[in-house]
């Protein structure tokens, strides 16, 4: 049987921050509307559902539950919870894009959204988070998510021989284009001082370092090329890679190898190019030193440069390859469970040229997610056809 | 072991007898003799040669080396939320093998670097087993315990080593 061609045909955003009154499920279902809506589909299309287990209202079996929140259990020849952490947006796209092109499905939504900011106490999220490090070898001592990713940090500052301060580049560029996109959360005027003073969480990495989370989501739907827009170009994933080399830090070494490197180089050994060919660049950015990581693991800078190379324009708009347009986690939005949705949604809108903060002819979208502490890794390339 | 965080169910028979060993005062690497591999944390198979029957605990000589450190200005987790700020390390045991530990007592006028050793001692938090790490203080104690570091901790001796399987 010959394979279909996939193309994410449909993309919608809820609303993003504080939004108390909506809960996860109301915002999973607004974004599965406008996102099958954005297709062009009706509900009978949808044949396959992925999502992925939010922080606040959680039900086992979640898709199970969202397919019979919309109505739509007994059409689905696939459904499943995809939990990779950050990286399950682009898991999903994976899977969505291989049940499209091996004719299992014709029609795959992915919906992602959560309500950590306003859908239970500010404690508790914070909680969350903390009750996902490794209940034998982390939660003992007292580990944090985000002082496991500033154990990351010390030794990569440490390995290269960077001050403490050398990280602290990297959020501001992502503020400078969250302020052109109205859909961002956080859009105040930030330099490198503000990040620089700010308070400190867990050191190295201070506050403005950290994404701070909001309530929101994200839908996007592929099918098969003959069932897509017609106005719209299609879009294919036409390369990916995934790698993890630990899980827990506990298990990570001395943290200097992660999967990042080897997830960006299947990925880019699939595709036969360079990531500098690409024309935009979604990359997950939890954290300054998550970017960090990320742009040497995907040969963008020197290892050990990527401070220098943010603070001397390398993540621009008018830069060779513009990082993260809409903002990125750390000043667009970071849902909570739902974190990485939006980069997926923001590449679709550039590679339609419809996108807040367009990259001029953007026909080729660079994507690299991470879920717990740089764990598991995600790396994608889209192609406008 | 001793139920550090409601953490019994998430524990494998090799963490419960390294936790129980911890607790015994007692801090062991678990050794692979198939393929000579220290491995921790310590797991139900090498996770090198991935066989199960050559594995044993043996006692470590306590010797360790700063990989990373964070201090620690707010903690969501209950034993710890009225600590802060404390430091947290990782540091490596030798042979490839690392762990956390928390730093009790910050020695003053001794900088935190990559590389600086000192000795890993079980502790405790609220009761429930941890291991501490102390740097080194003194100028001579620093040099001599490079060497000691650079020739390796002994994980060939079992003569205290506790089979698990």
């Amino acid at each position: 049987m010959t394979e279909r061609r996939a193309t994410i045909t449909g993309v919608a955003d809820t609303p993003l921050g504080k939004l108390p009154g909506h809960s996860t499920q109301d915002l999973a279902v607004m974004a599965a509307e406008a996102a099958v809506g954005d297709a062009g589909l009706g509900w009978d299309a949808v044949d396959g559902l992925l999502t992925t287990p939010p922080l606040v209202g959680a039900f086992p079996r979640h898709a199970a539950v969202l397919a019979e929140t919309l109505g739509i259990s007994a059409q689905l020849r696939h459904a499943g919870t995809v939990s990779m952490g950050g990286a399950s947006s682009l898991h999903a796209l994976v899977t969505a894009t291989e049940l499209v092109r091996t004719r299992r499905c014709r029609a795959v939504l992915f919906v992602a959204a959560d309500t950590p900011r306003t859908g239970q106490r500010r404690a508790d999220s914070v909680g969350a988070f903390a009750a996902m490090r490794h209940p034998v070898w982390e939660q003992p001592y007292g580990l944090s998510n985000v002082s496991a990713y500033a154990l990351l940090a010390q030794a990569y500052l440490w390995r290269h021989r960077l001050p403490d301060d050398a990280l602290s580049s990297l959020p501001v560029p992502l503020r400078a284009h969250a302020q052109t996109n109205p859909s961002a959360v956080y859009r105040d005027r930030l330099n490198r001082d503000d990040v620089r003073f700010s308070r400190m969480v867990s050191s190295p990495l201070r506050l403005l370092e950290c994404s701070p989370v909001c309530d929101g989501g994200a839908a996007f739907v592929v099918t098969d090329t003959t069932a897509a827009r017609a106005d719209m170009p299609d879009i294919a994933l036409v390369a990916h890679g995934q790698a993890a080399t630990f899980d827990s830090v506990s298990f990570g070494g001395d943290l200097s190898a992660t999967g990042a490197e080897l997830s960006a180089h299947r990925a880019l050994q699939a595709w036969g190019h360079r990531s500098q060919d690409a024309d935009v660049a979604l990359l997950y950015d939890s954290y300054s030193i998550t970017l960090a990581v990320l742009l040497e693991a995907l040969g963008l800078c020197p290892p050990g440069a990527a401070g220098e190379f943010a603070g001397d324009g390398g993540l621009g708009l008018d830069g060779p390859l513009p990082v993260n347009p809409h903002g990125g986690l750390l000043s667009h939005a970071h849902c909570g469970g739902a974190a990485g949705v939006h980069h997926v949604t923001e590449a679709v809108r550039q590679l339609r040229g419809t996108a807040a903060n367009q990259v001029h002819n953007a026909r080729t979208a660079l994507l690299h997610a991470e879920g717990g502490i740089l764990s598991t890794h995600a790396t994608a390339v889209l192609q406008a056809a | 072991m001793t139920d550090t965080a409601g953490v019994a169910g998430h524990a494998d028979t090799a963490a419960r007898e390294w936790w129980e060993l911890l607790a015994q005062g007692r801090l062991c690497l678990q050794r692979c003799a198939g393929c000579g591999t220290a491995q921790h944390p310590p797991g139900p198979i090498c996770r090198s040669c991935h066989r199960r029957d050559h594995l044993a605990f043996v006692d470590h000589d306590r010797r360790a080396q700063l990989v990373s450190a964070t201090q620690v200005q707010q903690s969501p987790h209950p034993a710890f939320a009225d600590r802060v700020p404390y430091w947290l390390m990782l540091v490596h045991l030798g042979c490839g093998a690392h762990t956390l530990a928390l730093l009790p007592d910050p020695p003053a006028g001794v900088a935190l670097a990559p590389g600086r050793t000192g000795t890993v001692q079980p502790g405790q938090v609220d009761g429930s087993p941890t291991l501490a790490f102390y740097p080194d203080t003194a100028v001579g104690a620093q040099t001599a315990s490079e060497t000691d570091t650079t020739a390796d901790v002994d994980h060939g001796d079992t003569r205290a080593g506790a089979h698990h399987d």
